[in-house]
């Protein structure tokens, strides 16, 4: 009985964890928001087929989104119930509210007319 | 009034110098004619750039990628991708954008050849620029290569959705021609867009250049212009670019620098390059940004800045070599030279600078025969003098480069300011001149003139 019960207290304290976890996880990422369009039409995924459709049919912001996919798409839930996906590109969402402008820009776009470079275009630079 | 031996002399300077200037012009050793060509054309521009100012610079927009625009769109989610090569419907996503904003053309100067197989958004790129083109009557450009080349279906289906231009040719050399096998160049299409229409732009010069004297070879010599148009955003972009120039200023400086440049210790030709480009630019990220997240003022600057105007998107990536080498301003992107022919296109009309063609050629070497021929006269007029006064034979060279001088200045600026011609090849003529300079009383011309006597005789 004395050995049998370390091996129970052991997979208790696991599961426990395990829980924990998943809830602290779910606790620090937050779902982002669309809280805004950038025209009075987007182009939305449904059904893995492309269309445009007006945004009047797609709830007033904020809009929560329900998931997001490596093509640039937002999950989002209509009114009426319907899931479908839009591009992250035609709308404002809540994280980018406190975005700052990029300011490695410079006026000055000429280059000195010695400058050469030898080769192909590989990896890209990021600002200094 | 000339004796007969004085005559004769007179004849033969002026055949020497004509078939020795002639020649060289003709012969170009080593291409040495066309670098002293070339040059003399930079020098020209460099120093009357200052001057140059149109209003169509407030009409014209180059929207630019670069790779911090890259990144700082894909920040922004507002584009897949993060490194060049972008997707084509994240093109599609900043071209939108200028539709929408009501912009009258937009010329995409990124050359899409071949559809990539790791890459189907083509078909919501097209769609999704079609339907501003149908909603908001933005004109869609694409650059299309040569005017020879073999259309692949991409770029069949882009020029009957859209158009394609010509934005490559060869056998101009400086020149920028508007029309290349049956077809319009980019900076000429634009410009029928701008002008030519039913309601063309004010920056428009009145005497527009319509089609019909375009024809196949015409070409321009693109005027570059120093003055920048100032940033749109300058509370963002605060740089050297503010859009304010001294012209005397600066057209001295251009004239003194590039004089003795190369005797004073410092690196002068990067004094001499203007840094920031005479066209109104806007970073393709800067546009998503006052567009999504601007201010109210922002947003209607953006919208002043785009509605109406033609738009030329562009790239400037390290490595991809789409540059222009500009006599003022030293390496710029290339669709910076497709910008420069249209504000020279709006602002001159008619009166466009062409580029050398044949007709110059043969109109060069004229006018050094009749420079040859003025300076032959000027050395008749002091034989004549110098029989009776012996100073007039002393300073003869000096006579002679003197007012060589004046009449290659007199040509050149006839040729630009009324022919509309590019600049003369003065270098070359004043190489020719010190040449001529060095027969002058030479023991060759003493030579001459003992066998004209016994010909003569």
């Amino acid at each position: 009985m004395d050995r049998q019960n370390p091996h129970r207290r052991g997979i208790l304290f696991t599961l426990t964890c395990a829980l924990l976890l998943a809830f602290s996880v779910r606790a620090e990422s937050p779902p982002h928001e669309i809280v805004g369009f950038d025209s009075d039409e987007v182009e939305v995924r449904e059904a893995g087929k492309y269309r445009y459709q007006s945004v009047d049919g797609l709830g007033e912001p904020p809009i929560t989104v329900l998931a997001t996919d490596q093509s640039n798409f937002l999950k989002i839930r209509t009114p009426e119930g319907k899931e479908i996906w839009v591009n992250q590109s035609d709308v404002l969402t809540g994280d980018l509210q406190n975005l700052k402008r990029n300011d490695c820009h410079r006026a000055s776009i000429a280059q000195a007319s010695d400058r050469l470079q030898y080769g192909l275009r590989g990896v890209g630079e990021s600002c200094p | 009034m000339p004796d007969k031996q004085t005559f004769a002399l007179f004849v033969v300077r002026w055949m020497f110098y004509s078939f020795l200037g002639v020649g060289i012009l003709t012969l170009n050793p080593f291409g040495l004619g066309d670098v002293a060509d070339q040059a003399s054309q930079d020098a020209f521009y460099k120093v009357m750039a200052p001057l140059y100012q149109s209003s169509a610079q407030k009409d014209i927009l180059v929207v630019l990628q670069n790779d911090r625009t890259i990144d700082a769109l894909h920040s922004q989610g507002a584009i897949r991708a993060n490194e060049w090569p972008l997707l084509y419907q994240d093109h599609g996503v900043i071209l939108e954008r200028l539709g929408r904003y009501n912009a009258r053309a937009v010329f995409v100067d990124v050359y899409f050849k071949k559809e990539r197989s790791i890459d189907s958004s083509l078909p919501r790129m097209e769609r999704r620029l079609q339907r501003v083109q149908e909603r908001f009557k933005t004109r869609y450009l694409f650059a299309g290569g040569y005017s020879d080349e073999e259309l692949t279906p991409i770029q069949k289906s882009l020029d009957s959705k859209f158009g394609l231009t010509v934005n490559g040719w060869e056998g101009y050399e400086k020149g920028y021609p508007l029309r290349d096998g049956g077809r319009y160049t980019s900076a000429y299409e634009l410009y029928r867009i701008a002008c030519l229409g039913d309601s063309p732009l004010d920056s428009c010069a009145k005497d527009v250049l319509d089609e019909s004297p375009v024809v196949e070879g015409t070409a321009l010599s693109v005027r570059w212009g120093s003055r920048p148009a100032p940033p749109p955003f300058p509370e963002v972009i605060t740089d050297v670019c503010s859009g304010k120039q001294d012209d005397i200023a600066e057209m001295a400086r251009q004239l003194f620098w590039g004089l003795v440049n190369d005797f004073v210790d410092f690196d002068g030709d990067q004094a001499l390059e203007v840094p920031c480009p005479y066209q109104q630019v806007l970073f393709a990220d800067d546009l998503l940004y006052f567009d999504k997240m601007g201010t109210p003022e922002q947003k209607e600057r953006l919208r002043s800045l785009v509605e109406n105007k033609i738009v030329l998107y562009g790239l400037h990536l390290e490595g991809l070599h789409d540059i222009v080498r500009s006599p003022v301003h030293g390496l710029l992107p290339g669709v910076m030279l497709h910008a420069m022919a249209l504000d020279n296109l709006m602002s001159d009309g008619q009166d466009v600078v062409r580029a050398a063609n044949e007709e110059l050629d043969r109109l060069n070497q004229w006018a050094w025969v009749v420079v040859a021929g003025l300076i032959s006269l000027l050395l008749l007029f002091i034989d004549m003098k110098g029989r009776v006064n012996n100073k007039w034979m002393e300073y003869s060279r000096s006579l002679v480069v003197a007012f060589g001088i004046f009449s290659i200045l007199v040509l050149a600026g006839g040729m630009f300011l009324i022919l509309r011609y590019e600049p003369l090849n003065s270098i070359g003529y004043l190489a020719l001149l010190g040449i001529v300079g060095q027969f002058v009383n030479s023991e060759l011309t003493k030579r001459v003139v003992i066998i004209i006597e016994r010909v003569l005789k």
